[in-house]
């Protein structure tokens, strides 16, 4: 018996809590049935005397696998299998089966799936492989508020997005067969060496990403710094000292720096010029995804994939709009008054909003970036709800940045003060807030500070109260953090919107980089010093983003991807048969590098409390490939001692200079990811007790 | 016989420079580029101060760098 009476239309939607809200919104009453079918929970809404029943999928439910079971390459044959077949981790059978149950007795099928490239993927997978249909109707919303879903739902279209389905599906089709391949490629060359088995994964993203974390950390290997000097100086106007800038704001020669200390020796200046002029400072544009995850880091020091998530929580929330967006664009159809009117109910941002429905304009400020799928990333209006801190915050930065674009550009004034001294130009600067205009909303998010300087006549004499050179010397470049890397991958233009923040989550996850400076770890250093050598075209950005161009307009031209995918593969194939030729050669570099850094970095955690005469030091086992610490002194025929103490299989393991209080060993810090612990090397130390006991739990 | 591993982290050396390889080579031209924007900067300047001062930087130098930089200061037989 069918788990619900048909004829009814089938909705696909992407996640539970989207479901949820889309069945809330389409039921005539506001209040659909909620059934569970085998856990997965099913929405039955009524609208029109029609059935709407509303499946949530969980993300992805089917995976691309090889044909062929054979662990070699090239892999250029492929398949969609559901998820669970693929991995037995993941959750979806439940959800495979109830799509499949369902699908006999539905009259129709709307796609209500968020309105993008993965999205678009998500329900064309589900119709073809587990409902058995080729297309369906698809409503297209960018926020899952009540009006927008009801709105999508009477002007849906009578079939997918073609040029967003076949971008999707050919991004899969390519990252898979560059990841499966090279991957594949990069550990057989190491095993066919050393007759030793380790994953070495690489991407068609990950690997210039990576190339450009270890071409930065060389460049900062040898950098020499160069001396220069500054002069620095403190002008007296009416009494009050004001910092003076010199004309040039750095001198490479001593000898000139000293001569303009020595010209200017008398502390005593004119006036030459004095300008003050008022400028408007426009508000920035509205939020798309990079720019809310830099500002994002910038105040909170939220990673680019955290907030990512809690973006995605806010637009489930029905809080925010999509947050997947390029878009710097607010169309006038959003309804801007009636979401301001909304925000407005809420007492923090209530007088703001009394303010900006004075004014009555309601066109907000825009930006250049376009995006073809949703607008810019904008607060609903719907009242925040059981937010957590964290969403809290960024909901906040949103709601400020999005009235800040109705408010009047700030007016500033700047005022400079020019003096010569012996020839030399000092000058300086002033500035003021005349009128706050955007500024006010923006608030704490935009600081501007103020330095009032009086008034002078030209001609007027000022005393300096010293003028000195300072010797100083150029930096190496700054390390990436987590939002400068993305900023770096949207300039050389590798990865999407949606897949940039999880790419460096992934160099993190496989130990190739780590810490907040982040720096190549000794493994993502031999990865891409191999591939530099041998193979460079993996660690450049050039054949990336010219695939990320071919898939861009396939989207805009909705072409047919068949015949690209045929050229992608024959390119692919040619650029295997020529790392196979030189697979030997990669492989010895690639074991000699690993072995360098092996040798190169014995990590000693401290001295043996055992024999005391060894150091303690990690060792990776050879048959089982499992890493524990032992003591040198096992070496050492006299003494031959056997400490050892097992460790983690994964993360990172530094040493620490830090002892346990309770046993006196040695700590070290283990590192997942971000996540870093400081723990004693000891599995029986008492202050291993909790964790123990958690386990059991 | 000569040492074919580089005289300061025992990697093969770089066949051209006969000393170093390929990534203390490239260190050691880039001091030597260095010392000239210095004797620029100061009129004059003994290569041993240079040196000497390099190492008083601290972390604005290079981890290459340092490293030549104390072969040359404390290892170098002959400068």
């Amino acid at each position: 018996m069918p788990p619900i009476k048909g004829p009814y239309v089938l909705g696909v939607a992407e996640k539970p809590q989207a479901a949820s809200r889309l069945a809330r919104a389409l039921d005539e009453n506001k209040k659909p049935v909620l059934k569970k079918i085998k856990g997965v929970p099913v929405y039955i809404s009524l609208r029109n005397g029609k059935k709407i029943v509303i499946v949530p999928a969980i993300g992805h439910l089917l995976t691309l696998s090889p044909l062929s079971k054979s662990w070699n390459y090239p892999v250029l044959d492929y398949h969609w299998i559901p998820s669970h077949i693929a991995n037995s981790k993941a959750r979806t059978k439940n959800f495979v089966d109830t799509f499949k149950s369902l699908s006999k007795e539905a009259s129709e099928i709307i796609v209500m799936t968020d309105y993008d490239r993965e999205g678009e993927v998500i329900g064309f997978l589900i119709l073809k492989y587990l409902l058995g249909k080729n297309n369906a109707e698809r409503m297209k919303f960018s926020t899952l508020t009540a009006r927008d879903i009801n709105e999508a739902y009477s002007k849906r279209s009578k079939q997918l997005d073609v040029g967003f389905l076949n971008s999707g599906l050919l991004r899969h089709y390519v990252d898979w067969l560059y990841g499966i391949n090279y991957s594949r490629a990069l550990s057989l060359a190491l095993k066919r060496v050393s007759n030793r088995f380790k994953t070495i994964s690489i991407g068609r993203v990950q690997g210039p990403t990576l190339g450009a974390v270890v071409n930065l950390e060389n460049e900062i290997n040898i950098f020499v710094p160069i001396p220069f000097w500054t002069i620095e100086s403190e002008a007296i106007i009416n009494k009050k000292k004001f910092k003076a800038f010199y004309e040039k704001t750095q001198l490479d020669k001593e000898k000139e720096a000293k001569i303009v200390v020595k010209d200017c020796q008398s502390l005593v200046g004119i006036v030459t010029d004095i300008s003050d002029e008022q400028k408007p400072m426009y508000s920035f544009p509205p939020f798309n995804l990079g720019d809310l995850q830099r500002e994002s880091y910038k105040h909170f020091k939220y990673s680019p994939s955290k907030t990512l998530k809690i973006a995605e929580s806010l637009y489930l929330k029905a809080t925010i709009s999509y947050p997947r967006t390029d878009s710097q664009k607010l169309p006038m159809t959003l309804g801007h008054k009636i979401i301001l009117t909304k925000i407005g109910n809420q007492t923090v941002y209530g007088t703001f909003i009394i303010e900006i429905l004075k004014r009555k304009k309601f066109k907000p400020r825009e930006g250049r970036k376009t995006d073809a799928a949703h607008p810019a990333i904008h607060p609903t209006g719907n009242p925040p709800k059981t937010l957590n801190s964290e969403e809290k915050k960024l909901y906040d930065l949103i709601v400020r940045r999005y009235l800040s674009l109705f408010g009047k550009p700030a007016l500033i004034s700047k005022k400079k003060i020019e003096i010569t001294v012996e020839g030399h130009k000092f000058e300086v600067r002033g500035s003021k807030i005349i009128d706050e205009g955007w500024i006010k909303y923006y608030k704490p998010y935009f600081y501007m500070s103020e330095s009032l300087i009086p008034d002078i006549a030209l001609k007027s004499q000022v005393n300096f109260s010293f003028i000195e050179s300072k010797e100083d010397f150029s930096s190496p470049p700054r390390r990436f953090n987590e939002s400068t890397l993305l900023n770096k991958m949207e300039q050389e233009k590798i990865g999407t919107k949606a897949t940039r923040a999880g790419i460096i989550e992934t160099l993190f996850d496989r130990g190739y980089i780590g810490g907040s400076e982040i720096r190549p770890t000794p493994l993502g250093t031999a990865v891409v010093g191999v591939l530099n050598s041998h193979y460079p075209v993996l660690i450049k950005s050039d054949m990336t983003r010219e695939l990320e161009t071919t898939m861009e307009e396939v989207q805009e031209k909705q072409s047919n991807i068949n015949e690209i995918l045929i050229s992608i593969k024959k390119n692919l194939r040619d650029s295997l048969n020529v790392f196979h030729e030189n697979e030997t050669e990669i492989g010895i570099s690639l074991y000699q590098n690993l072995l360098n850094i092996e040798k190169k970095d014995p990590v000693l955690i401290g001295k043996c409390p055992e024999c005391k005469v060894g150091d303690l030091r990690i060792i990776k086992s050879r048959k089982s490939g499992k890493r524990f610490i032992a003591c040198s002194s096992y070496f050492d025929k006299e003494i031959n001692c056997t400490v050892t103490f097992p460790l983690p299989n994964y993360g990172t393991i530094k040493p620490t200079d830090k002892k346990c209080t309770f046993d006196g060993l040695p700590m070290v810090e283990w590192q997942t990811g971000r996540n870093k612990r400081v723990m004693c090397v000891s599995m029986d130390c008492p202050s291993k007790a909790n964790i123990k006991g958690r386990k059991k739990k | 016989m000569i040492d074919k591993k580089c005289k300061i982290c025992q990697d093969e050396i770089d066949k051209s420079s006969g000393k170093f390889c390929s990534n203390h080579k490239l260190a050691k031209s880039k001091l030597q580029n260095g010392y000239e924007l210095w004797l620029k900067a100061y009129d004059s300047l003994p290569y041993d101060d240079f040196l000497r001062q390099l190492l008083d930087l601290g972390d604005l130098v290079g981890a290459l760098v340092k490293d030549i930089t104390e072969f040359e200061l404390y290892f170098q037989e002959t400068k």
